[in-house]
């Protein structure tokens, strides 16, 4: 029956007689046919009882200092890598519910489930539903880099509590109002990914993701 | 880690001195690396392993680590890692392999190479073990001793007991095509 090369722990025991016999059986019928385990074991005998060290010099303290920047970067890469997985995963999603929401000469309509409105200018229109909150969402593009954001609520309700919608760009806010009878503007908004947020009473509702770009022969190109 | 730091650079030197290879001290320096990040990669998967079970302390089990390190980084290099296995002849088995084959070894090299690695096989694995590190790989017999956890005045019983097994499996291997001869003869 083949068997594995042994651990270091294994072989070291076996090097420093710590095996039962059945056990230094087995490891001595592994060396016999295990080149790579013979050098392994010679390597150590060497080490520790021939004068491989007699002239070993202690290490450098630029190579320990090498050792731990080398170590330190595993956790680094561990944490930066996660991060970058996130950050993919939530752009990701995001594209997929922005699906192309184009502003320009060849506005196009925006396919989100419930919306009401077909749109032929170039202004966007769409309606998003976070639990009882019902919204309009119109963007609408100001100049050629630039557009009109506006929020108001879907139906004529009354809310017992304001609602604070913020607009965010890669996890920056870049503005913030509160929602109450009248809908709030964002103006001037440059083209780029943002993030519109609905919080009431510090509990976030739900957040709309959508790109801000020009025509596809704009200059403004994601 | 600093702790075990000195101790992981000498082991280093340590194999490449018995190997008679000489490290930069750049190759030193990543080697050194190497084992460590082997140790703490995958949230310290290498370090859990150890156990100590039976009483292997922390710094002996690194120390092997350290040597596998080394040899696999060795092995992967162009330069030879070991002394190669060397084709001698029968007549030439009883002592270590010191002096090159000569032409007509070479003739047959291929064939008693087979022949000694067959025979090798049908001998007990401390047999094998002997005659394949101190005969084929020219270890000391002090390192085969220690392996076998042998004497140093038995070590050399077992050796000739050793080669005087092979000598008569190999032996048995080239009689029976000279029995079929001689019945051929018949």
């Amino acid at each position: 029956m083949p068997f594995q090369c042994p651990d270091e722990e294994t072989l070291s025991d076996f090097l420093e007689d710590r095996l039962t016999d059945k056990q230094r059986a087995r490891i001595e019928n592994h060396l016999a046919d295990c080149r790579a385990c013979r050098d392994q074991v010679a390597a150590w005998i060497e080490l520790v009882h021939g004068d491989a060290l007699s002239d070993a010099v202690p290490v450098p303290g630029g190579v320990t200092q090498h050792a731990l920047d080398a170590v330190a970067g595993l956790a680094r890469k561990s944490t930066a890598g996660k991060l970058l997985e996130r950050t993919h995963r939530l752009v990701a999603q995001g594209r997929a519910l922005i699906e192309q929401l184009v502003i320009g000469h060849h506005a196009q309509p925006v396919a989100v489930r419930g919306d009401r409105s077909t749109v032929s200018d170039p202004v966007i229109r769409l309606r998003k539903t976070f639990g009882d909150l019902d919204l309009r969402i119109e963007i609408e593009k100001s100049d050629a880099n630039q557009a009109l954001i506006r929020v108001g609520y879907g139906e004529e309700q009354p809310l017992a509590k304001p609602i604070r919608v913020v607009l965010r760009k890669a996890q920056r806010e870049v503005a913030s109002m509160l929602l109450m009878d009248t809908p709030v503007v964002f103006e001037e908004i440059p083209f780029g990914f943002y993030a519109l947020v609905f919080i009431r009473s510090g509990v976030q509702l739900g957040e709309y993701l959508f790109e801000l770009t020009g025509a596809p022969d704009s200059e403004n190109k994601p | 880690m600093r702790r075990f730091s000195n101790l992981v650079y000498a082991s280093i030197q340590g194999v490449a001195k018995s190997k008679a290879i000489m490290l930069s001290a750049q190759d030193k320096d990543d080697l050194h690396s190497t084992v460590f990040v082997l140790l703490f990669e995958h949230r310290c998967r290498k370090l859990r392993q150890f156990k100590g079970k039976n009483g292997c302390t922390l710094a002996t089990w690194i120390r092997m680590i350290a040597v596998r390190a080394v040899l696999d980084h060795l092995r992967h290099r162009k330069d030879a890692l070991a002394r190669p296995e060397r084709v001698v002849s029968l007549d030439m088995i009883c002592e270590p392999a010191q002096t090159e084959p000569s032409a007509m070894s070479h003739l047959v090299a291929d064939e008693q190479k087979r022949l000694i690695e067959e025979s090798l096989q049908t001998l007990s694995a401390r047999d094998q073990l002997m005659i394949r590190m101190h005969c084929l790989e020219s270890r000391p017999l002090s390192q085969v001793a220690q392996v076998l956890r042998l004497s140093a005045t038995n070590v050399h019983s077992v050796k000739h007991r050793a080669i005087a097994r092979l000598k008569k499996a190999v032996d048995s291997r080239i009689d029976k095509p000279g029995e079929e001869k001689s019945v051929a003869r018949k």
